[in-house]
Order: C-alpha cells, then structure tokens, then sequence
C-alpha cells in the first residue's frame, strides 16, 4: 500500500463538530418527501469505511441534501446531493446528523 | 506534426500504457469503446475476482495499451472492483503495472462529487488528463462551466468530450499521444477531507460553475417510474415485455438458425457416403454444437434489452423498486438485476453481479443465480412436462402443462433467494458492513454504437468459451455412443440384420457402447431416483449442457421410432434390472428428472464463468457440490412423494 | 471551534516560484504587499521559507525563496495558508489600504478577468478613470466605442462582475471615448506588482 492509499484510509470523515446554530436537528431518515436540510456531521454508529464512503459520494458537513422520494415502502429513499441523486438505505441515513432547512 | 511523431516514436519502448478512471455512470465505457473500438480483450487481475478489460487505441500515429478500471467513487476501496482501481493506480504495488498515465472522466453534471475522486487520483502523482463528459447535458439543462479556467485551475489537460463526435475524439487522441508532455499539478490537492472539500469548492467557483438542481426531464420521468403505484405497474409491465421479447421475439431468430442447421444436415447426409463420416458431421457437429448455436439469438437479444434498460438508466430504478424486496434475503436492489438476467441465461447474470460493490453479495448472488430457469431448461422441461402431463389437462382455466411450468419457474426463483440468503447468512460473520448506495442518473439516450459493441462482444464470448466446451463434449459423446464399433458381421452373429433393420443395429451399438457401460455404472447413485441407463447417459452428457440431455434422449428415442420419438419416451420400459418390462417414464420418475433438471448445475459454461469471475475453481467446485446434493435429494424426494400419490 | 475552511486552490504562474492561491473575493480586508500575517502562515515568512506574500481581490500570491521548490513546500505553505484565512482580521498590509483601494484592485481584478479578455478579444480597450466612495469609472475605447454591445451588455456584465468582488459598489460607469485613441493612465500600482513578481 503506497503512502497515498494509507493516507486516504486514515482519512476521518467527521472531523468537523459542526458549529451549533439554530434549526431543527434530526436525522436524514425522518426528513419526509420534498425536505432539504444540511448535513450536520455523520455519525459514529457508521463505522470510518461507511462515513468515508457517505462523504466521497457528497454527503459532506455543510452541504445540502433534499429528499427527492421513497421506495413504495419507504426504504430505501431517493436523495438530492451534490448536485445529483443517490438512492441511500434507512441504515445509512439513520447515522446522518442533518438540519432542517424548509 | 510528423517530425514531433517521429521523435515520440523513438522515445517510446514499448507501448505507453493508459488507464481509464471514472465514477459509474460517468461515460466511462463509452469512452473506451469510442477509443478502442473493436480491438478489446477481456481477462483477470492476479489474485482478484474482477474481470480486467483492455483495449488497443490508436493516436498519433502509433498504438497504446488502454485499460478499462472498473467505475468507483472513491480510491478508499470498499469492493473487489474499487479494491482493483486502487492496486493499478499505486505506484508502490508491485504485482499489477502500473499505467504511465491515467485519463479521468468527469460527468460534467456531477462535477460536484466526482472532483473528490479526481483530487485522489492527483495524489498519486501519475500524469492526469481529464476527460469531460454530458457537457451537452449540463448545457440543455441550463448548467455553466468554463473549461479553460477549470484546466488552469487543476493544472491537468482538460478535454471535454460529447458523445460520438468525431472531433472532440480526434483532439483527445491527439493529446493521448503524448502523455508524457501532459502538464502536472505543482501542489497534489489535499487528502484531509473538509481540506479537498474545500478544494472541490474553489475548483467549481473558479470555473463558474452551476448545475440546475434537478434534471426537470429526469423529474418529469421519475414521477411515473418511481411512483408508488404507476411504477410498481410500469415495472411488472416492462419484466413482462422482457420475457415477452426473449422467448416470443427470438423464436423466429432461433428456428431460422436451427432450420439453417437441418438443411447442412441433408446436405451432410445426401453427400457423404462415409457412414461414421456423416454420423459424426451430422449428429456431433451439426446436431449438437448447432443446437447450442440456436440460442445466439436469444443471447443477443437479452443483451441488447439489458444494455438498451442499463443504458437509458432505468435498470437503476427497477433495482431501486425491488431492494425492499431483496432486503428480505439479505441482498440488495443490484441482486435483482443479475437474476432477472439469469432467465435467460446464467451466463450474464454471474457476469451482472460485477456491479455489486459486496463481495459477499457477489458470491451469494453468483451462487443463486444457476438456479434460476434458464433457457436452457426450458426445452428439457417442454419435453418431460409432455411426457408427465396430458396436454388436455386444465387446472382452472389454466392449462395444467402451462401450471406446472410456471410452478417450475417459480420454485426455481424461490430456491434461489433462499440460497442466496443462506449464502449471506453463511457468509455474512466477520467483514465490515457495506453501506448500500446507488446513483440515479439522469434518463440519456445510449449510443447505438456502445449497445452493439456490447452485444457483439456478448455474442462473440458465448460463441468462442460455449461453442469449444460443447463442441468437446458433443464429440466425446457421439464417440462413447458409438464406440467400440461394430462390424455386419458381429451384428448377424447378435441377431440383429443391419441391412433389413437400420434402426434396429443402431439401437444394439448404442445399448453395448462405452457410453451404455458409464450409464450402467452409476445406476446404484441414480437408482433410487427411477433413472435406469438410458436417463443416466442423458443426465452425465447433459453435465456439459442441459440442452445435451433432449439431444441424447432424442437419439436413444430415433433409434427405435424416428417419427414419433415422444411417444417411444412415453412408452419407453426398463430394459434390465428389477424393474424390467416396467414404464421407464412414470409420473414420479418424470417429475424427479425435472426436480434433479431444476437444482443441478448442468452447465459447462456456467461453470467456465463462475471460474472467471472469481479466479479459481473454489466456487465453481461449491456451487457445482451444493447445486448436485440439493438436486439429488430433492429428486429422490419428489420420486418418493409423487410415487405415494399415484 | 473549527469553523468551515475557506474555499481554496493553487495555480501556477509564470514564475515558477510565485504560486497563486485562489480565494474567495471578499475574504481578505486587505490588497496588496502584505506586513504582517497570523501564524502559522507568519512563521514561516519570518523564519524565511516564504519570500513574499501579496493579496489581490480573489487570490493570495506567495513567493518562495528561489533554493525552496513549491513540489516539497506545497502542502505545509497550504496548511498554513489555510489556517491563515480563518483569521482575516490579523492579515496587514504594508501600506494603508482604503475603501478606495480595495474599489480598484476589484475593478482591476475585473478587467484582467474573463470580461476584459472578451473586450480585447473584440479589439477593444477599458481603463479605469476613477475608483472613489463605492463608484467607480471605466473610459472603453476601440472596437467597443461603436459597438452597440457595449452600452448594456457588456456594461452590466461588468458591473455584476465588479459587485460580486466589491458588495459594497453603489455604481459603475462607462464613458466612451469617441477618439478610440485615448490611452488612459499608466497600468495600476497593482498591475505592475504582479508583473515584477
């Protein structure tokens, strides 16, 4: 493994406690159809490989994430990030800290 | 331009060696397909179950090697594919070479994320030239980017290509023929993720860059297809159509093939005089690879509608539809797709499973996927349920032999999502937990020209690894069939007259053949099932492929009535042992052979691939031993039951 | 407390010892030739690894000493830098630096920007007249006095370009020379600076 791959495994996605402001928090998994909030920070339960993972697909502290629509039972969801969309599993979005934004 | 050609020609030993880098969904393939055309080869990282593609593009005047990585979001690996990706791209990882230069595509709609991806691959160090794609995209949608300030802002060639223009092609050939003058970056982007982060958000402001928030078109699509009841309809409803087109559309296809092969079998017949000559042409050759051959069409067509669903993106929404349900036995939405392909053929379902980032899903997926019903065994099915069930037979309105096969069908689907979950359960101790993710990518139209490449390449690997291993095994066969050979005189002298009963000495070289004495000697392990020799010749030959066991049985019928081989089968009695006299085909064997036809993994090629896909015999061998136990003791168990019902 | 980083990246100059860092405008309160500059950023000038450090609108221009190569000290001067511009109170300037000052350093950042290369591009030419109390004066010349372009197009373009780099802009105008040979003054103090450096 070369210096670049180790220093991207120890990479920690959460670095940033995010700075407390007002605004609803929650998690991403109880945003319903139509909401967009920011991403406050992912959570510990993830594991480093999921939150490294989460953060490479966009999922990064400050950025917004709306929530598009649900599978017919609710999980997985459709999500708006980055720029583009994403379907996520409630196991995922269950550990991401959001803030409501409307 | 000709004199700098020279002077890079002489500079290169070798051919430069480029690698292909880009998220999924990124325009990766077609890049490579747009480069290299026709001149591809397909192959195996050492030690790794990812299938490697490489391909021979020309620029400049000479030829360079272009590898295809498989698409990854991330060079932190978390799947075999990424893990690949992340190997080839070390300069320190001494057992796959590395390239001389990478060339990154971006889809300019996503450039948000797909950034991140480019400022790790920057980090190695490795000269970097950035492809653009979906520029058109980002335009019709509204989007900006100003690709002059973004290549100064990165420091890399920036090229920005749409799909099958000729010129964009042209200038980006131009600049993979030198690669070693590509300008580098002076400072590697940083690794600390709020740190690259912010650097993703410079690049975008310095290049002007906006894209719409949502594609209204892709909007406008989804709310039907993902609709709670109209997309659950319209998913049923285009499953419906792809079985439709495979089994209806292709019928036509695959009897013009198959009616091509008789007329070369007259041909063989009227022409060669040599009896053992045109046995073998006829019977061997024509009769058993023609058959095999028969099912290109099929193949074709299966990839076209995969490749035309994956190209316009819906596939990715109908694995979106049906995660919910895969959760269920532990897989995920990607699973489906590889075994909605597995009806048709086993073949591009393992090969589908490529897709899926879990290792562990990969495997359990590889290993339920021979048990779904495949073309395959729809022709052995058609002749044993017609043999098993009398056609004017009716369950309700149904007709009973259409029930039974779509009980076949299904029993064949459940069996597989219960293997698959006992597979993961297995499987599932030690290892971290893949987070589950899937892009949506906006609605595009696919290139005709990536949907026929991908076809082709399909049909031209079925033909060459399919066309060798049956072409072996059909000519092993004929050869224990006929052999040792008989003389006229050794058949007087056994009763039978060759000149007044053809069939009939056809018939006695088959029953005292080498074939005849294997068939015999595994009775005892077959026995309990109700297979005598004949069956067990079948059921050994169709080890090779199922479609064998139709063709051998059919030979063994031919030989005693030509005309109506369906009913000699159904009247076919045992010829020796406790049972002789008795009916061969009773009820209970019958539906033990189609139970044993349902879990055994009688597919060469099935088993070529598994090898394939995951580097070694190990699980080839697993699913080969729990696929042949499961068929043996469900089999037995059938023949006990329906034997106490009838 | 770590608050959100600046947006930031590097790009190459013509002198392979001054690498340019690009920032947001509007990050800095300061142009020009830079006094003084918190730490670690600081450190490092005064230990002498870094040679100079200037500012202009939207980037922040460090000079190595011509013995160090940006390949090795990159990543370190970037860290620092970082660390730097959460602090943009504690950068000073050499010289004082007014409302005016920074007006112009915007209305040149402008004009060396993708708007002025698109008047020259069309033969035409744009120099500041005035940069005083949040409005500013441009005098277009060449091509773009009879280019009927210029007198909204271009203008607005301008102006939303200026604005972007200066919030507080109460207006800019465009005179237009009639002549098309009016040489307006000499480059700005700031254009000249980038030339030397």
């Amino acid at each position: 493994m070369s210096i670049g791959t180790l220093r991207l495994h120890e990479r920690h996605a959460r670095v940033t406690p995010a700075a407390r402001q007002p605004g609803a928090e929650g998690r991403l998994a109880d945003l319903r159809k139509g909401m967009t909030a920011e991403i406050v920070d992912l959570d510990l339960a993830l594991g480093d490989s999921t939150a490294r993972r989460l953060f490479d697909l966009g999922f990064v502290p400050g950025a917004r994430v709306s929530v598009l629509r649900k599978a017919p039972m609710g999980d997985p969801v459709i999500l708006q990030v980055a720029g583009y969309e994403v379907a996520l599993r409630k196991a995922q979005t269950q550990s991401v800290r959001v803030r409501r934004l409307s | 331009m000709s004199a700098h050609r020279s002077t890079v020609a002489a500079a290169v030993t070798g051919q430069a060696r480029l690698a292909l880098v880009g998220s999924p969904n990124s325009g990766k393939t077609t890049l490579f397909n747009a480069l290299t055309g026709l001149r591809t080869k397909t192959g195996n990282y050492p030690g790794v179950t990812v299938a490697r593609y490489e391909g021979v593009a020309r620029a400049g005047g000479h030829d360079l090697v272009i590898e295809d990585l498989p698409g990854t979001y991330s060079l932190a690996p978390i799947s075999p594919d990424e893990q690949v990706v992340a190997d080839v791209l070390d300069p320190d990882n001494a057992n796959i070479t590395t390239p001389d230069a990478v060339l990154v595509t971006l889809d300019a709609t996503t450039l948000g994320r797909s950034l991140g991806l480019l400022a790790q691959v920057l980090q190695t160090g490795l000269p970097v030239c950035v492809v653009l794609t979906f520029t058109d995209e980002l335009a019709r949608r509204g989007g900006t980017l100003d690709v002059p300030a973004l290549q100064r802002a990165l420091g890399v060639p920036v090229v920005s290509v749409t799909c099958g223009s000729r010129v964009d092609l042209g200038q980006l050939q131009r600049l993979l023929a030198d690669s070693a003058d590509w300008q580098r970056p002076v400072i590697a982007p940083p690794t600390e993720p709020t740190a690259a982060h912010a650097w993703v958000k410079s690049l975008t402001l310095r290049a002007c860059y906006t894209v719409p928030v949502a594609d209204r078109r892709t909007q406008r699509i989804d709310a039907v297809l993902l609709h709670p009841v109209w997309g659950t309809l319209v998913f049923f409803a285009t499953m419906f159509a792809f079985f439709q087109i495979i089994f209806t559309v292709a019928a036509p296809l695959q009897d013009g093939v198959q009616s091509g092969f008789s007329w070369l079998g007259t041909l063989v017949a009227d022409h060669v005089s040599n009896p053992l000559l045109a046995g073998f042409l006829g019977n061997a050759l024509i009769g058993g690879v023609g058959s095999v051959l028969t099912f290109v069409p099929q193949i074709a067509l299966l990839f076209l509608m995969i490749s035309l669903l994956e190209g316009t993106g819906y596939l990715s929404r109908a694995a979106f539809l049906m995660d919910r349900l895969m959760a269920q036995v532990g897989l995920e939405g990607r699973a489906f797709v590889a075994l909605l392909s597995s009806l048709a053929c086993a073949i591009p379902g393992i090969m589908a499973t490529r897709s899926l980032p879990s290792a562990r899903d990969r495997f359990a997926t590889m290993m339920s996927a021979p048990l779904m019903t495949c073309s395959a065994r729809l022709t052995v099915y058609v002749l044993l349920i017609g043999i098993l069930v009398n056609p004017d037979a009716s369950v309700g309105p149904f007709g009973a032999q259409g029930v039974v096969m779509f009980t076949l069908y299904l029993v064949g689907a459940l069996s597989a999502m219960a293997t698959a979950w006992v597979f993961k359960a297995v499987s599932s101790r030690g290892g971290p937990a893949l987070p589950f993710y899937m892009e949506m990518p906006s609605y595009r139209l696919p290139r005709a020209r990536s949907i026929a490449l991908s076809v082709w390449d399909s049909c031209r690997g079925f033909l060459r690894k399919v066309g060798r291993i049956i072409l072996v095994v059909t000519v092993v066969l004929w050869l224990l069939l006929n052999l040792p050979m008989r003389g006229d005189a050794q058949l007087r002298s056994a009763g039978v007259n060759p000149a007044d009963k053809p069939a009939a000495a056809t018939s006695y070289v088959l029953d005292h053949s080498y074939a005849a004495n294997v068939g015999h000697a595994v009775e005892p392990a077959f026995e309990p099932l109700g297979f005598d020799w004949r069956i067990n010749i079948g059921v050994l030959a169709s080890l090779s492929a199922r479609e064998v066991f139709v063709a051998t049985l059919g030979q063994v019928a031919a030989a005693e009535n030509p005309d109506q081989p369906t009913k000699v089968l159904q009247q076919m009695t045992y010829t020796d042992g406790p049972h002789q006299g008795k009916k061969l085909f009773t009820p209970a064997t019958t539906a033990a052979l189609l139970v044993f036809f349902l879990y055994a993994l009688q597919c060469m090629s099935t088993i070529g691939v598994m090898r394939r896909e995951t580097g070694g015999w190990r699980w080839p061998a697993v699913a080969f031993g729990y696929m042949f136990v499961l068929a043996w003791t469900m089999a037995l168990l059938t023949h006990v039951i329906v034997g106490a019902l009838t | 407390m770590n608050p959100a980083p600046v947006p930031m990246h590097p790009e190459a100059t013509l002198d392979p010892a001054v690498m340019r860092w690009i920032i947001p405008a509007g990050t800095l309160p300061v142009v020009g030739e830079i006094a003084d500059v918190p730490a670690p950023l600081g450190d490092l000038w005064s230990s002498g690894r870094i040679a100079s450090i200037t500012v202009e609108t939207r980037a922040v221009l460090i000079g190595l000493p011509g013995e160090r190569s940006w390949a090795l000290e990159g990543a370190q001067v970037r860290d620092a830098l970082a660390s730097a511009l959460q602090e943009p109170h504690r950068w000073q300037s050499v010289e004082v630096v007014t409302e005016d000052d920074m007006l112009r350093a915007a209305l040149q950042d402008v004009l060396n920007g993708g708007a002025g290369d698109y008047i020259r591009s069309h033969g035409g030419e744009v120099a500041i007249v005035a940069a005083q109390d949040r409005r500013a004066r441009v005098r277009m010349s060449g091509a773009c006095s009879h280019c009927p372009a210029a007198g909204f197009t271009l203008h607005s373009r301008l102006e939303s370009e200026l604005r972007e780099r200066f919030p507080q802009l109460v207006e800019l105008c465009a005179e237009e020379d009639p002549g098309g040979s009016g040489r307006a003054r000499r480059p700005t103090w700031l254009a000249w600076h980038r030339a030397g450096s």
